[in-house]
């Protein structure tokens, strides 16, 4: 896993170091074109939806022991997320690259039993966060230059995932440890997009002119959240390898 | 007909069409008597000392009369406004429940099966303002069994209020009168069914089947009924009510004031012995039916209520402010409450006792984690966090997007327009 990421780590700085050598040529953002009709593109906006399984029970002061898998079963939940990237620059023949920012939510709620292990009406909720800042890379010049609608990118970043363990008194205090904190991490990605303007390349280029959205697609990425406590000593693991797919608009 | 008196008849004519009191002409001295509630839709509410009541909020039953109100022994308050009555001339104040029309002099009180009922009279001069009793108007009902309070159960009813001024005896039609709807309803819904009381962390989570299903009751919320210290019901539990003659009868009663029925106190139905309160460890998860001493004697404490005719849960944590106690058996039930606030029968009451719960957190730390610790209590959501990450995040871009201006300010190529 770890070697899997530093590989992809190391392609993507090289792609970009690559890409980069003649720096005159990058320029802000991507510019508008005549022929073939463009608006300016600088940003992307993408609805992100992902099967989650936070990390929690591989925290080694467990000891093998699984609370959450105890109290929430073993099935992922389904995180709903919103990334936006700024494509901050053009790199000719090659892409965009710019800064990325993304959010999502996840949450997990099941009934508990007593002590004796009668039903109660009480409730254990685990609310998660996961939140990235992160360089974005996007080979899109097989579909600007070639029309190959497929755009290759990847990401690596920095975030953390806020969380909150409630029961049904509120927010959970156990020997006198209130259930709350934030787990840093890295975040790493890889995926690809189609480009959906391919099946209709005049009602993709009505919809530029009239909204100016350049490109819309589909996508799915591999992800890896690693929110397990960087530089910090004890992190609730809430972090999660899982793959993401979703919807992207280019304006 | 000469222009002099077509035109005083014109004159006259607007003059009784528009309220006037019109003095001179004889004519107009029969017919220009005129009453008028003001503020029909926002009648002050007196308290039983006379002070001022804050109504209620719901606008289905701000105007209306529900039980509290009678056991609180309000009165409503009428002002009136009274033109071009003449020395002789007498006011009395009717209700009716129902269509019965007051005006008609044979329902006054008449011997019909359905008939009006007195409630008084009100001073002629112009300006003037006139108190019912709640208990009063709820006699127009005709309802004769009372509680304790001297209140009658009144499934939702309007009774209509008529001021009437006569002219020539008042066994005649009015020679004017103005008539208030008042909203009447001091029955609540009927018992929730199916109640089941799940234990929780110093809790009890009592539910029930969903109330108004079938949209047949007028249900805007449930409350919880708590009996702290459970002790066995015994047989002598049993309520009185009040049996009273019908108000109407007493024709009478002085014109000025309200006249009240006649009542007597009588024993109610038997109680029925409730067995002895379950033990901690006979108690299932759903709780067990009891039939304590203060639901007997309809002295539980409210302790928690849910608003909405779709909730059907309400978790109780304390009572009257002390928090619910592990391993100790309480006696729950609930009632639904109506749009005029009244609350509707008990259900049934169950047993039920709290007892310590897991949870996710409290496992894990059990387990040996060692993260968590925020001491500061928020919002569900870790709002200052976020904002602060998003803070930063704005202020990046804001930096970078200069620099980009920057640039492209440096080399755009320089515009000639001249």
């Amino acid at each position: 896993m770890k070697r899997s990421l530093w590989i992809s780590s190391s392609l993507f700085a090289s792609a970009i170091c690559l890409a980069a050598t003649d720096a005159s040529a990058v320029e802000f953002g991507t510019r508008a074109s005549e022929h073939p009709f463009r608006s300016p593109q600088n940003f992307e906006l993408e609805l992100r939806f992902s099967p989650y399984y936070p990390q929690v029970d591989d925290d080694p002061n467990l000891n093998g022991a699984r609370p959450f898998d105890k109290n929430f079963g073993n099935k992922a939940r389904v995180s709903v997320g919103l990334e936006f990237d700024w494509q901050m620059f053009r790199i000719p023949h090659l892409g965009t690259i710019g800064p990325g920012f993304s959010v999502a939510y996840v949450g997990m709620s099941r009934d508990v039993t007593t002590v004796t292990g009668r039903t109660s009406g009480d409730s254990t909720t685990l609310a998660i966060y996961p939140m990235f800042a992160d360089a974005v890379l996007r080979v899109d010049t097989f579909w600007r230059d070639n029309g190959i609608p497929l755009v290759p990118y990847g990401k690596a970043g920095l975030g953390l995932g806020l969380w909150r363990a409630s029961n049904a008194a509120g927010t959970a205090v156990a020997d006198g440890v209130t259930g709350k904190g934030a787990s840093w991490g890295t975040s790493f990605a890889l995926g690809v997009s189609f480009a959906l303007d391919a099946i209709d390349k005049g009602a993709s280029r009505n919809m530029d002119n009239s909204t100016g959205i350049n490109n819309t697609y589909v996508f799915l990425e591999e992800s890896w959240l690693a929110f397990n406590g960087l530089a910090q000593k004890n992190a609730l693991h809430v972090g999660s390898n899982t793959w993401v797919a979703g919807l992207a608009f280019e304006f | 007909m000469s222009f002099r008196f077509a035109l005083s008849s014109f004159v006259f004519g607007l003059a009784v069409v528009a309220g006037v009191s019109v003095t001179t002409p004889a004519r107009a001295q029969a017919t220009g008597v005129s009453v008028m509630v003001t503020m029909p839709g926002a009648l002050p509410r007196l308290d039983a000392n006379g002070g001022a009541v804050t109504k209620r909020v719901n606008p289905a039953s701000t105007e209306g009369v529900n039980l509290s109100d009678c056991h609180a022994d309000q009165s409503i308050e009428f002002p009136l406004v009274v033109t071009g009555f003449a020395p002789g001339d007498v006011s009395e104040i009717w209700a009716s429940n129902g269509s019965t029309d007051c005006t008609d002099p044979q329902f006054r009180p008449g011997t019909q099966s359905v008939h009006c009922y007195k409630l008084g009279s009100f001073p002629l001069v112009n300006t003037t303002q006139t108190t019912i009793k709640v208990k009063a108007l709820l006699g127009a009902t005709g309802i004769t069994t009372l509680d304790s309070f001297g209140c009658p159960a009144v499934d939702i009813s309007t009774i209509t209020v008529y001021f009437m001024v006569f002219r020539g005896g008042v066994a005649t039609a009015p020679a004017a009168k103005d008539t208030v709807p008042i909203k009447v309803d001091t029955q609540g819904p009927t018992a929730l069914s199916n109640i089941k009381a799940l234990p929780g962390n110093q809790a009890i989570t009592v539910s029930w089947d969903s109330m108004g299903e079938a949209g047949a009751q007028d249900i805007i919320g449930a409350q919880a009924l708590c009996d702290p210290t459970p002790a066995p019901a015994s047989a002598t539990e049993a309520g009185t009510v009040q049996v009273c003659t019908d108000a109407a009868t007493d024709v009478d009663a002085d014109a000025a004031e309200t006249p009240e029925p006649t009542c007597s106190t009588v024993a109610g139905e038997a109680g029925v012995a409730g067995g002895p309160i379950p033990a901690p460890a006979a108690i299932p998860s759903n709780g067990l039916a009891c039939t304590t001493q203060a639901f007997a004697a309809s002295t539980a404490v409210p302790c928690g209520g849910v608003s909405g005719s779709t909730g059907n849960t309400i978790r109780i944590d304390n009572i009257n402010g002390v928090p619910l106690k592990n391993d100790t058996v309480y006696a729950v039930a609930v009632a639904g409450t109506d749009s005029f606030e009244n609350v509707g029968s008990v259900s049934s009451a169950i047993c039920q006792f709290p007892e310590a719960t897991s949870d996710f957190w409290s496992d894990y730390r059990n387990a040996g984690g060692q993260s968590g610790g925020c001491s500061v209590e928020g919002p569900a959501v870790p709002l200052g966090s976020f904002s602060l990450l998003m803070l930063g995040i704005v202020m990046t871009l804001s930096t970078l997007r200069r620099a980009r201006r920057s640039a492209r300010k440096t080399s755009a190529p320089r515009r000639n327009d001249r």
